[in-house]
């Protein structure tokens, strides 16, 4: 028996955890994956990619991926949609750009108009604005507040200055300057000096898709996770694979069964549950669990749970700086941070698209990985395999005789009815428990808005004077996030959650992670989920006062 | 790739020969010389890859018997403009089990010359020098010593 179970321990999972400690309530983390430890991770690009220790193995638990962009729309089975299965989550291997969202991300459909499934979030930015100060402050935050004139409010700055910037970083900010852009130094849960016992990040070039081996970067398992535990209330099991939410035979949920490291099926009781296992895996579990009340999954009593699946849209350019022609830009290696955004084009003008949305750009060093780029060069970079004499000359260009600056835009996933994800009907994980299934339809707003975000980037580029700029891919979906499948909003016919993440029919059950956001946001939304936890914790404190739980 | 591993000392020579047109000899190193075959002893040994070795065994044998029909001699034997028209033309057939044969052997050159040396290839660091990757490795060295961090 514990007050409250926590299914997941990433950044839905963790913040509930600490706060609800600190409040002196018991609770107990279940976490699929495994607990690493600094001395786990190696910064090697061949053996850990290829063995990419972070998701589950295909097949012992494949997501199938039925794409309607195919021709055959067949499903598929792979890894696409996973984001992390270890304590902490995806913060164990995010590059943790902890950027806020801009207000009129909480009001996408009221600013831009009607456009697929799009909606406003039932609570404001200034709701949440305490709980970003609190977030950047439990995490650890690199940044410059007040720089950026399209962020919000902010009431407090961020806990630290910003990353050691190389060199091309002020090229970058005299050219946005000329341009009339605003570019500023991106948020990063990095340590740019030690913070909260842990050390200043070393500018290994190992950071997203890799563990932090130092603990500069601020994950759940460095930071809210071990306060939690600090408490001696808060127990994280790891290896503990969540099938089942339980009912007390009416409107309540009782607990949740797992299977433990050694197989065995066991029953925790809980009043209070709280699903944070991504907004995929969160939908599975309540469609797996399936009580007399609920005949097609918790909370799916109008057929709303799964749907509005959503991800980000990504886009990539790259700038090449030659090193011998560039002697004032100080093309030197030592640093491996660039870290600056632009959110000048977060919304567009008119003509673009069906939707007035744009993204954010961020720029950073192109990482110097030796395998991995010259891969993507021979396989990747043009239309055809390049090898010979030819691949020597290109490896020796990215490689050796220039410095990239790589652009990534971040843009919203639009909601559609074509995105959603539900269980498949024959396919099961190695527990025999059935997986997820997940289609997908992009929406021509993604390729379209991504195009043109990507030209103003390589605007930018071509006023720095880069020697060569080329565009990568563009509105692609980016699957390293996803959001949305149980809605919240205040109309139980058309939302699965309240503003609070609270089941609309059952008072004990909240979902908190990225699941409860109706719209994806035009920035990386770790931030926004952690934030967003930490206000629903406070929401079950005041509501365990009044005694709502039992 | 080993004799041990059902690669004959014939096919060795010939995926030498092959990884040294994906990254030639001449003004620069090749692959063979930057360690690319020591490279694929290991990666081949892989899980991920070991399903391939068939693929590999019967790419380097139709590269082989594709040389000695067009340039009437082994793959092994043929000048690099030969190598180069058999390697191009079996890429260019309308056959996906080649493509991923010519795929296969540009991951295993550029992994074998460019990967850590502790995995094989790179031969004393040979792949990094020639791309100037020395410097930023030795800030990764740093990290992984945590007694020199600053």
């Amino acid at each position: 028996m514990t007050d409250v179970v926590v299914i997941g321990s990433g950044a839905g999972g963790a913040p509930l955890a600490l706060r609800l400690s600190q409040a002196g309530f018991h609770v107990t983390v279940l976490e699929k994956g495994a607990r690493h430890v600094r001395g786990d991770f190696r910064q090697e690009e061949v053996i850990v990619p290829s063995q990419d220790p972070f998701v589950p193995l295909v097949h012992d638990e494949p997501h199938m991926l039925v794409d309607h962009r195919a021709a055959d729309a067949a499903p598929k089975r792979g890894r696409f949609g996973w984001i992390a299965c270890c304590v902490g989550g995806g913060t164990v291997h995010m590059g943790g750009s902890l950027l806020r969202f801009h207000p009129d991300d909480f009001r996408v459909a009221s600013r831009c108009g009607a456009y697929e499934e799009i909606a406003d979030w039932p609570i404001s930015y200034d709701e949440l604005e305490p709980y970003y100060s609190q977030a950047e402050w439990e995490v650890g935050v690199s940044g410059a507040g007040g720089v950026n004139p399209f962020d919000g409010f902010r009431s407090r700055d961020y806990p630290m200055p910003p990353l050691c910037a190389h060199p091309l970083a002020h090229a970058l900010e005299r050219a946005g300057g000329a341009l009339g852009l605003h570019p500023y130094p991106t948020p990063r849960a990095v340590n740019s000096r030690p913070y909260a016992g842990r050390p200043a990040c070393a500018h290994c070039d190992f950071c997203a898709g890799y563990g932090c081996p130092t603990g500069a970067r601020g994950s759940m398992s460095e930071t809210l996770l071990p306060r939690a535990e600090a408490t001696g209330r808060c127990d994280v099991v790891a290896n503990a694979m969540v099938r089942e939410v339980t009912t007390d035979g009416r409107a309540r949920v009782s607990g949740c069964i797992y299977i433990d490291a050694d197989g065995v099926e066991r029953h925790i009781s809980a009043d209070v549950v709280c699903v944070a296992c991504s907004a995929i895996e969160s939908a599975r579990l309540l469609l797996l669990s399936k009580p007399a009340l609920w005949p097609d999954g918790l909370m799916n009593d109008v057929g709303l749970v799964g749907r509005h699946l959503q991800f980000h849209v990504g886009s990539m350019a790259r700038g090449r700086f030659r090193r011998d022609a560039h002697p004032e830009l100080a093309l030197r290696d030592r640093d491996s941070v660039l870290g600056r955004a632009i959110m000048d084009f977060y919304f567009r003008p008119p003509g673009i698209s069906p939707l007035g949305k744009g993204g954010v750009l961020t720029f950073d060093l192109g990482r110097v990985h030796p395998v991995g780029e010259a891969l993507r060069i021979a396989t990747r970079e043009g239309d055809r395999l390049l090898w010979g004499r030819a691949l020597q000359e290109r490896l020796e260009w990215v490689l050796r005789d220039s410095r990239t600056v790589a652009l990534e835009v971040f843009q919203d996933f639009v909601p559609n009815r074509g995105t959603f994800v539900e269980l498949d009907p024959t396919v099961v994980d190695r527990w025999g428990i059935p997986v997820a299934r997940i289609h997908l339809t992009e929406p021509a707003h993604h390729r379209a808005a991504g195009a043109w975000l990507v030209e103003r980037g390589l605007e930018l580029f071509d006023t720095m004077g880069a020697d060569e700029a080329l565009a990568g891919g563009i509105g692609y979906t980016n699957d390293v996030m996803c959001h949305g499948t149980c809605r919240a909003g205040s109309d139980p016919r058309t939302s699965v959650l309240t503003p609070f993440c609270q089941s609309h029919r059952i008072p004990n059950l909240f979902v908190v992670d990225g699941s409860f956001m109706p719209t994806s946001g035009g920035a990386p939304s770790t931030l926004t989920i952690i934030a967003n936890s930490l206000r629903i914790a406070d929401f079950i404190i005041d509501r365990a006062k009044s005694r709502d739980f039992g | 790739v080993s004799e041990a591993g059902g690669i004959t000392l014939e096919h060795r020579r010939l995926l030498a020969a092959a990884l040294d047109r994906i990254l030639p000899a001449g003004d620069r190193p090749s692959a063979c010389e930057l360690g690319a075959l020591e490279g694929a002893d290991w990666l081949m040994g892989q899980p991920e890859l070991r399903s391939s070795l068939p693929l590999l065994r019967s790419g380097l044998t139709l590269l082989d018997t594709s040389s000695m029909g067009t340039a009437g001699c082994s793959f092994v034997a043929a000048d690099a403009a030969q190598q180069d028209a058999v390697l191009r033309a079996l890429h260019d057939a309308p056959h996906p089990t080649m493509q991923r044969f010519v795929a296969l052997l540009v991951r295993l050159a550029l992994t074998g010359a460019f990967g850590p040396p502790a995995l094989g290839g790179n031969r004393n660091g040979a792949g990094w020098r020639y791309i100037g990757y020395e410097s930023r490795q030795r800030v990764a060295d740093r990290v992984a010593s945590p007694d020199t961090l600053p």
